[in-house]
């Protein structure tokens, strides 16, 4: 065996992590070569003494502290995952709500005390406490004679107007759905001014007289929430202001 | 969950710390490997052996970590990582202490190649997926610490009588 053989053989023997001591071929050739037994003295202390190298501990606690950490991002991942979910669910509801209270014709405001304007309110009356009478899902709230021309040629000019002016009627359905509402002949025109500002549909929806007590906090935030929002939309319908309390 | 971190704890954090040096940050690493693997379960093959598949996680976490300490070294690091290479006022020295001094002579990455096929007891296959290197690599890497830290060790004195060399392997 030679030298180079040696070192080879040595290495591939540690390689296997077999015991050296016991090759015949290697003994011998130590056995004869100075170089080569001082070369596996060397070997033999790293080995002794890489055996009595401390091995590196970790902590206890390593695995309470990775079991935690899995919780604590599966709770966070949960709860982004229910925020999300809510979020979608509230969004179909609007969707569903809207597109269940829409009507074809779009709502139609019926003027039942014909005024110069043509412009009608459906108040709401506080007297009857009973549960209010159905309204019939496409109970008409007619436009008092609109301006079909002009409507269509701003209709054609701003595409979000039709939007605007549907959402405002699907949003005024809904609001005379409320419990404890109901909608009373209007006694009277909005005055020219109110009538050349607001839109209409919009008057028929945010125009309410005295409710119930217990409902009174729900519907001036309510109110609130869609004069808000009417304002806000394409078109700038305006609600007009809701009647002072006790009026 | 807990028993699959506490049978393989030691040697991810065996793993980090022959890779970092550093105890808090090999703590840190073998936890965040554990935490990535167990998000990432599903992506494993079961096929393959579970061990080599979460070392190559721990071992992608601590390079990445070594990539941001190359360039931004902490003022504590040096401290720990440093072996005290004073004389030994007894004038003893055991043979671990001399093999822990010649394992910080040597290349770096000889010096993790050689402790986790040794120490740790990996496969050259596995390292070499560590590493991140091909396997001849790793074997050269290992076979030339093995050479080398026998050349330091004779030159201090400290290997061991020849006819006991062979039976100290």
């Amino acid at each position: 065996m030679q030298c180079e053989e040696f070192e080879s053989r040595l290495n591939d023997l540690l390689d296997e992590r077999l015991p050296i001591d016991r090759d015949a071929a290697l003994r011998a050739h130590a056995a004869a070569c100075g170089d080569c037994r001082r070369a596996a003295a060397g070997y033999g202390a790293l080995f002794q003494g890489l055996a009595g190298l401390p091995a590196p501990e970790c902590d206890a606690a390593l695995a309470w502290r990775v079991v935690a950490q899995c919780h604590a991002l599966r709770k966070r991942r949960r709860a982004v995952r229910y925020a999300f979910a809510g979020l979608a669910a509230a969004a179909a509801a609007i969707v569903v709500v809207g597109y269940a209270l829409r009507d074809p014709r779009g709502p139609q405001l019926v003027d039942s005390q014909p005024s110069s304007q043509g412009a009608a309110h459906v108040e709401i009356a506080q007297e009857d406490v009973s549960p209010p009478e159905a309204i019939p899902p496409n109970a008409p709230l007619e436009r008092p004679s609109p301006d079909r021309t002009a409507q269509a040629s701003t209709d054609a000019a701003d595409p979000n107007a039709v939007l605007a002016r549907e959402t405002r009627q699907t949003l005024a359905g809904a609001f005379l759905l409320l419990p404890g509402l109901k909608p009373t002949k209007p006694e009277g025109a909005i005055s020219p001014e109110e009538d050349a500002a607001a839109d209409v549909e919009v008057a028929a929806a945010g125009s309410y007289g005295e409710v119930g007590d217990e409902l009174k906090p729900l519907t001036d935030s309510t109110a609130g929430a869609l004069g808000f929002l009417m304002n806000v939309l394409p078109g700038r319908g305006k609600l007009p202001p809701p009647a002072p309390p006790g009026s | 969950m807990l028993e699959l971190v506490e049978r393989f704890q030691g040697q991810v954090f065996g793993l980090c710390y022959r890779m970092l040096g550093h105890r808090q940050d090999a703590e840190d690493m073998a936890q965040e490997s554990f935490v990535r693997a167990l998000r990432s379960l599903a992506g494993w093959d079961a096929e393959r052996e579970f061990a080599p598949w979460l070392l190559a996680i721990a071992a992608n976490r601590c390079r990445s970590l070594l990539g941001v300490r190359m360039n931004r070294p902490r003022a504590g690091q040096l401290i720990e990582e440093l072996p005290d290479r004073r004389p030994d006022p007894r004038g003893e020295s055991s043979l671990s202490e001399e093999v822990d001094l010649a394992l910080g002579r040597i290349r770096e990455e000889y010096r993790r190649a050689f402790l986790l096929f040794h120490e740790q007891e990996m496969s050259y296959a596995d390292i070499a997926v560590a590493l991140d290197c091909p396997l001849g690599t790793v074997k050269t890497w290992v076979h030339r610490a093995r050479r080398e830290l026998a050349r330091l060790l004779a030159e201090r004195g400290v290997a061991l009588e020849p006819n006991d060399a062979m039976r100290g392997i």
